[in-house]
């Protein structure tokens, strides 16, 4: 009989925060180019979520039919912003996967090297490949400064669709 | 009772002993499966006395099952289709084991898939089948 037995989480959780995100343009299906745009440097508020949708059955239980996915980076507004902006509905108005990139993770290929993460214990690369998804621009003020939020939700079919790498 | 098993057959079978090894045949966990229901058809009518009449010609069970999406995989939905268009249709139940195959039919039109909230990724099934003996 096949056992598996998960503990000792006591002492080595690893703190991951999410501090950066990396999209990566798909000109044909398949295509996993190096990393075509790059986020680091989050805004703490910055989240994301994988949650299961349910449905109801014939037996008053619940059935999982799939995952939607939310993600919400917020950006700080700097003298960056129009290049964000244009990077981001013109680069990729197609389709396109991305990675979110948790504690001291950077994104694959690329020399840049993100100042070291404070409350960080580890590094992670979350790579999802939705069959569709695409992504909103929101520019809001809070208090003394604006702020652009790019917002992606779509929907997965199983977390086969999803990897998550330690690096 | 949730499980169903469908098989298909270009030739009708010559048994209906459950055969876990049979091809053109594949098992849901449906999200839905009706118990068998008689759905009769009678002769009805009224006299020119006023009486009323209504003779039961026959009656078929109906058994009517969803598959979502969890189990609709592309081969799934092309047996379903191989399916629907056999001309020897049967299923088999699951209570506590696998029971004899049931020789049924589907009644005409399109094919009975349907995409919930409108999302292609969201695929669902409804099929209605009906048992080829009456009762």
């Amino acid at each position: 009989m096949t056992e598996v037995i998960f503990k000792e989480f006591l002492g080595n959780v690893k703190l991951l925060p999410f501090t950066g995100i990396a999209f990566y343009k798909r000109e044909e299906w398949g295509d996993n180019a190096d990393a075509n745009v790059v986020f680091h440097q989050l805004e703490g508020e910055s989240s994301w979520s994988i949650k299961g949708i349910m449905k109801d059955t014939f037996w008053g239980g619940k059935k999982k039919i799939g995952y939607n996915v939310d993600v919400n980076v917020y950006l700080p507004f700097n003298s960056d912003y129009e290049s964000i902006k244009l990077t981001m509905d013109v680069v990729l108005k197609g389709r396109f996967s991305y990675s979110l990139l948790l504690g001291s993770a950077k994104a694959s290929n690329i020399d840049y090297v993100p100042p070291a993460v404070i409350n960080s214990t580890g590094a992670c690369w979350i790579d999802i490949s939705p069959a569709d998804v695409n992504h909103s621009i929101e520019i809001e003020q809070v208090e003394l400064r604006p702020r652009t939020i790019i917002r992606i939700q779509h929907f997965i079919k199983s977390l086969s669709d999803v990897t998550i790498t330690n690096t | 009772m949730k499980r169903i098993t469908l098989r298909f057959s270009n030739e009708k079978l010559s048994t209906l002993v459950y055969d876990s090894e049979a091809v053109n045949q594949l098992s849901f966990e449906t999200i839905r499966l009706t118990d068998p229901m008689p759905v009769g058809i009678n002769e009805e009518g009224i006299l020119l006395n006023g009486r009323k009449y209504s003779h039961k010609l026959y009656a078929h069970n109906e058994i009517e099952f969803t598959i979502t999406t969890d189990e609709l995989s592309t081969n799934a939905i092309e047996f379903l289709k191989s399916y629907y268009l056999s001309n020897y249709q049967y299923i088999s139940l699951y209570s506590s084991s696998w029971g004899n195959y049931i020789k049924v039919i589907t009644e005409g039109g399109k094919f009975p898939l349907d995409y919930q909230n409108d999302i292609k990724y969201l695929p669902e099934i409804k099929m209605k089948l009906i048992y080829e003996d009456s009762l």
